[in-house]
């Protein structure tokens, strides 16, 4: 098999004693000795009762080896539980090169033991995460499993803003965070990932759950609690982190373009579990150095927008600049007007990709201040309204992405 | 008297017409050469231009983040700027081909110390168009990257970068070209150095506390206020 070739010598040594598993689960996030013990500590006991009858191989870095050697032995000793060392990165939320090879070592080694389900914990290894994602995939023959976080009014933004509303008017499925870290896939999923036009030593150009979309595949979402913090992994600079989700996600769109053409509104997709409460808060918001940053950026980036903004869109975010804070509102019209605008001039390569893309972020804090005046007093329920009026506004305004992408040239005003 | 004034015009007439005589299958040959290197040259640039729009060249230049080589090309296409250039040179030669014709000593001479040249001016009209292309793209990064930190004077620290480069790699063509000799060195020496020190001085002694309050306020303030309460992750 041309994929477990790839594996080391000691690696394929170590899958023939193992045999077969059914359930193969990645804990990349336990780089340290320490961190695995407590995994498996809380792991071991909990899964015979939630998964009843698997065998479960439970994948870990290979950094982490040494310090768990007691608890490697008694692992060993079940017959039905096996640890796993491997070569893992630790996966930061939004960096889809690191996952995207954690998930070709978890379904490397998954495919040569024969797995039916593979589990990427990227950020949690709660037994109740594991089983809430596995059950799905294994028991309801569901392709992908992914998290539906519960989250705090301003807790993962550039997903609110950006991510999730325009992979749900680009896709047409409405996965909340097509993002995710923590994922489970199907043997299915796996081969197709796996395939060589899903190309290894290829850097991704679009997640895995996009793929499951564009296959056809069965996909469901299962409540968690609230998403997890950022880990040290990631980067702290927002332009940094912004350029590399618009990065993947922009080239996932060029390279999926022949799929979303065609695709028109959005289908819901099943949600297994019950949503965790979200509290809710009547914070102010301070939103004065955002509004700041993006009138600078309206003064010294004017002429970088204006490759990418058609001029009627750098028109409206220049009288947006001179508004006060207490009247300051980015509409959703202008917004998608905005994103649509980047793609368009990240797929025309207007200027450097990597310029571009970091010449949004006043224009995103912009935003980001605008959402947080509207909702800073609204309840729990009235934030998800304000989220779906923002979804319905990019699926409205495709048809102008879609005429835009198809002839480029046509007068934009 | 009067037979030695018309032998003397006689004399003279011949010989500029002699003159004339000889300096004219030169002019038709330059002329000739002229025209051909014309007629070559169009045609070496219009199939340069539809090949190199066939494989997309502009868009391909973009993709290897040469994108301010657009900036400075002629209607924002680097195709016609390479066409242009191919179209220029072709004449050039052609010019080089009919001024041989008029004297060939002379031009043996001067074909030489061209030619001796040439390799000179290739290197400093590519660093100068170097130069340009990497200035721009290092003073918009520093822009984009100050106004990203919400710096006030982030216009003034690209301008800088700009100019320091162009400054840099303009030296350098002049140095390579042999104009001004020792005198580009040391105008470009004072200049580095004065910008240096100035700058220095400015951190070092009269800007020090705005300098420390400025980068306190962009990075430490603002994140832990702004991080607190909102994750963008």
């Amino acid at each position: 098999m041309a994929v477990s070739d790839t594996m080391a010598p000691e690696a394929k040594e170590h899958a023939d004693r193992i045999g077969e598993a059914d359930l193969v689960v990645a804990l990349p996030s336990c780089q340290s000795g320490e961190s695995l013990d407590a995994a498996i500590g809380v792991l071991r006991p909990a899964l015979p009762d939630f998964l009843p009858n698997q065998r479960i191989v439970i994948l870990h870095p290979d950094t982490a080896t040494n310090s768990i050697e007691v608890t490697a032995e008694q692992a060993g000793s079940d017959a039905s539980f096996h640890l796993f060392p491997y070569q893992m990165s630790a996966v930061g939320r939004y960096q889809e090169q690191s996952l995207y090879e954690d998930l070709r070592s978890l379904l490397q080694v998954g495919k040569t033991l024969g797995a039916r389900t593979y589990v990427m914990m990227g950020s949690e290894t709660s037994p109740g995460g594991l089983r809430g994602l596995a059950e799905p995939v294994l028991n309801e023959g569901y392709d992908l499993a992914v998290p539906l976080y519960s989250h705090r009014k301003f807790d993962s933004l550039i997903n609110s803003g950006i991510v999730y509303p325009l992979t749900r008017a680009m896709y047409g499925a409405r996965l909340h965070y097509p993002m995710a870290t923590d994922l489970a896939l199907s043997a299915k999923l796996a081969q197709l990932f796996l395939q060589p036009a899903g190309a290894p030593a290829q850097n991704p150009s679009s997640w895995i759950t996009t793929k499951a979309v564009c296959a056809g595949l069965q996909l469901c979402e299962v409540y968690r609690d609230f998403a997890p913090a950022p880990s040290v992994f990631e980067p702290t600079d927002l332009s940094v982190s912004l350029a590399e989700v618009l990065g993947t996600l922009f080239a996932g769109l060029e390279r999926d373009a022949a799929f979303w053409q065609k695709v028109r509104g959005s289908r819901a997709i099943r949600a297994f579990g019950r949503p965790a409460p979200v509290p809710a808060e009547t914070a102010s918001a301070d939103v004065h150095e955002m509004i700041e940053t993006f009138q600078r950026g309206c003064k010294d980036l004017l002429e970088i927008w204006a490759m990418a903004l058609s001029p009627v869109t750098l028109l409206d975010l220049k009288r947006l600049s001179k508004l006060p804070v207490n009247s300051f509102h980015l509409a959703d019209g202008v917004w998608v007007h905005v994103i649509y605008d980047f793609i368009l001039g990240y797929r025309q390569r207007v200027i450097s990709r990597e310029h571009l893309l970091r010449s949004m972020t006043p224009i995103y804090l912009a935003w980001v201040a605008s959402y947080a005046l509207e909702v800073q007093n609204a309840s729990p329920a009235a934030v998800e309204n304000r989220a779906e009026r923002l979804c319905i506004a990019f699926e409205d305004l495709k048809p102008y992405l879609l005429s835009q992408w198809r002839w480029p040239d046509r007068f934009n005003p | 008297m009067w037979n030695q004034v018309q032998l003397a015009l006689n004399e003279s007439t011949t010989r500029v017409v002699t003159g004339f005589a000889k300096l004219l299958p030169g002019l038709v040959a330059f002329l000739v050469a002229i025209l051909i290197s014309v007629l070559i040259a169009s045609v070496l640039g219009f199939l340069l231009r539809r090949s190199l729009r066939s494989i997309n060249f502009d868009a391909k230049l973009s993709g290897w983040e040469l994108s301010g080589l657009s900036e400075i090309s002629p209607a924002r296409s680097p195709t016609l700027l390479v066409s242009r250039f191919v179209y220029w040179c072709v004449i050039l030669v052609g010019a080089l081909i009919g001024i041989a014709a008029f004297d060939a000593t002379l031009t043996e001479q001067m074909m030489m110390r061209v030619f001796g040249y040439f390799p000179n001016f290739l290197v400093a009209v590519i660093l100068v168009l170097l130069g340009n292309v990497i200035a721009r793209f290092l003073a918009r990064g520093v822009l984009i990257g100050a106004v990203n930190m919400n710096l006030s004077y982030g216009r003034l620290l690209s301008l800088g970068v700009k100019w320091l480069v162009i400054v840099l790699t303009s030296a350098m063509a002049l140095e390579h070209l042999g104009i001004g000799g020792k005198i580009v060195d040391l105008a470009f020496a004072i200049l580095f150095g004065g910008i240096v020190l100035a700058l220095a001085l400015a951190v070092g002694l009269g800007s020090k506390d705005l300098v420390t309050r400025s980068l306190e306020n962009q990075t430490i303030q603002r994140n832990e206020k702004t991080e607190e309460q909102f994750r963008h992750l």
